[in-house]
């Protein structure tokens, strides 16, 4: 893989463990690793519809949806060219889900940032996607949103009835590409 | 002025509390407690080897040291978290090899209790000067690594996103860690480093609200541990390394009903 030099890159992990034995306040959390001017911080906890207060309340005492946001405000204060979601919805309720993602559209639609969303949430995938790469431990097939849904690979995965809105989070089967094992299970 | 054994003792002690204490907080952090344990009762072994080749002992002990944080890592892969059975294997073997190696290596069955809880109280003005000269260095390393080593310590993708490397920031804890426990052999003893370590900082995180608050509390409350644990040894005439632990225990207990009060 390349990377272009000098790209801003903003990162929410899927998921944050935080050792019980770190303090950590969320105001100090956007500060790593590099550190920001007040004013920024307090930008980017609006962009994600949090609020100043927040800054000095621990991470281990936030909801679900709200350690999201943080860590969103937090890859959003180097201004990133590339932002990066792993999974981030995972864990959350089906109200937080959707205002997590209508949030992230928000945000492609006023920010220049281009967004690599890994998601199992195969509705959004489809409807919010510019393209779509399908994995299922090889790269199973890609392109547009309409081409992916339409390509047979992708209709052996998760069927064609459904249009993939109601594929279950795990793969059913596995199947094979002309040339291709099917990928071992990790 | 330092020709007082007494002045002298309360010094290296200090040196050694203030380079704990933020070191502790990441051994914490990490869960590299027994990391820490194993990489201390290593030291044993640098000692046979600076006996044997007639090296300082604080040469001996820095590399064996180091020798055994890498060796260790590698072993338990990522830095020497978890896998506590391993680190079990490693931490009793490199004590017991130790042991065994300094008793061939001459007659210093009386010294060995020295090593073994240390022996603040013959501290000289070289090994002041050591001690010092180390504990300004590991503090040095964490002030200059600090943002990077919190990143990393938060979330190994979060860093490498950030354009640090979780590996490097591994290397220049297990640097730290072997400094110390080269600067701590003569204070508290091989077996009692790793307490030097956890207890302070396992306190000072009942009262801190902020990651660096808990490296300078912790710093902190080694200050008192040493102050008290000589006072106590004085004045009772007890060993002086197992009294500086005994104050951080009771340090750590106060701690403990403060921060619960606190929050109560």
């Amino acid at each position: 893989m390349l990377r272009q030099p000098r790209l801003r890159l903003g990162y929410v992990p899927q998921r944050l463990h935080l050792d019980p034995t770190l303090p950590m306040p969320v105001g100090r959390f956007l500060d790593l690793p590099r550190r920001w001017p007040d004013a920024e911080r307090a930008a980017a906890l609006a962009w994600v519809g949090l609020g100043p207060e927040i800054a000095a309340r621990q991470m281990a005492g936030l909801s679900g949806g709200q350690l999201q946001r943080a860590m969103l405000a937090r890859a959003l204060l180097g201004r990133p060219e590339l932002l990066i979601l792993d999974e981030p919805t995972q864990g959350l309720d089906q109200p937080a889900t959707a205002g997590f993602y209508r949030l992230i559209e928000t945000l492609r639609a006023e920010t220049d940032a281009a967004v690599l969303m890994v998601s199992h949430d195969l509705h959004v995938v489809m409807a919010a996607s510019d393209r779509v790469i399908c994995l299922n431990g090889h790269v199973c097939c890609e392109g547009t949103p309409t081409v992916v849904s339409a390509a047979p690979e992708y209709r052996a995965l998760f069927g064609a009835g459904t249009g993939g809105a109601m594929a279950l989070y795990r793969h059913h089967h596995d199947h094979a590409h002309e040339g291709h094992e099917p990928a071992e299970p990790a | 002025m330092l020709d007082d054994f007494l002045l002298r003792a309360v010094l290296a002690g200090l040196g050694v509390a203030l380079a704990a204490g933020p070191l502790g907080a990441f051994v914490v952090w990490r869960r590299m407690a027994y990391f820490g344990d194993a990489t201390a009762h290593a030291a044993i072994l640098g000692v046979a080897l600076a006996l044997a080749f007639d090296l300082s002992v604080f040469a001996g002990v820095l590399v064996v040291a180091l020798l055994a944080a890498a060796a260790v890592a590698q072993v338990t892969g990522r830095g020497g978290m978890a896998s506590d059975t391993a680190l079990g294997v490693a931490a009793h073997s490199a004590l017991a090899l130790g042991l065994v190696a300094v008793s061939l290596v001459g007659d210093v069955r009386a010294d060995l209790m020295g090593y073994l809880f240390g022996d603040i109280l013959a501290v000289g003005r070289g090994d002041l000067a050591v001690i010092w000269g180390g504990a300004a260095a590991v503090l040095a390393l964490l002030a200059w690594r600090w943002a990077a080593l919190l990143t990393a310590t938060l979330n190994e993708d979060l860093a490498v996103a950030a354009g640090i490397d979780p590996g490097r920031e591994r290397l220049v804890l297990m640097l730290a860690l072997a400094l110390v426990v080269a600067v701590a052999l003569k204070v508290v003893g091989a077996l009692l480093i790793a307490a030097m370590l956890i207890i302070p900082a396992a306190a000072a995180r009942w009262l801190a609200r902020g990651p660096e608050a808990m490296a300078v509390l912790a710093a902190a409350m080694g200050v008192v541990a040493v102050l008290a644990g000589l006072g106590a040894s004085l004045r009772w005439d007890t060993p002086a390394g197992p009294s500086i632990v005994t104050a951080s225990a009771a340090v750590f207990v106060l701690a403990a009903g403060l921060g619960r009060l606190r929050r109560g």
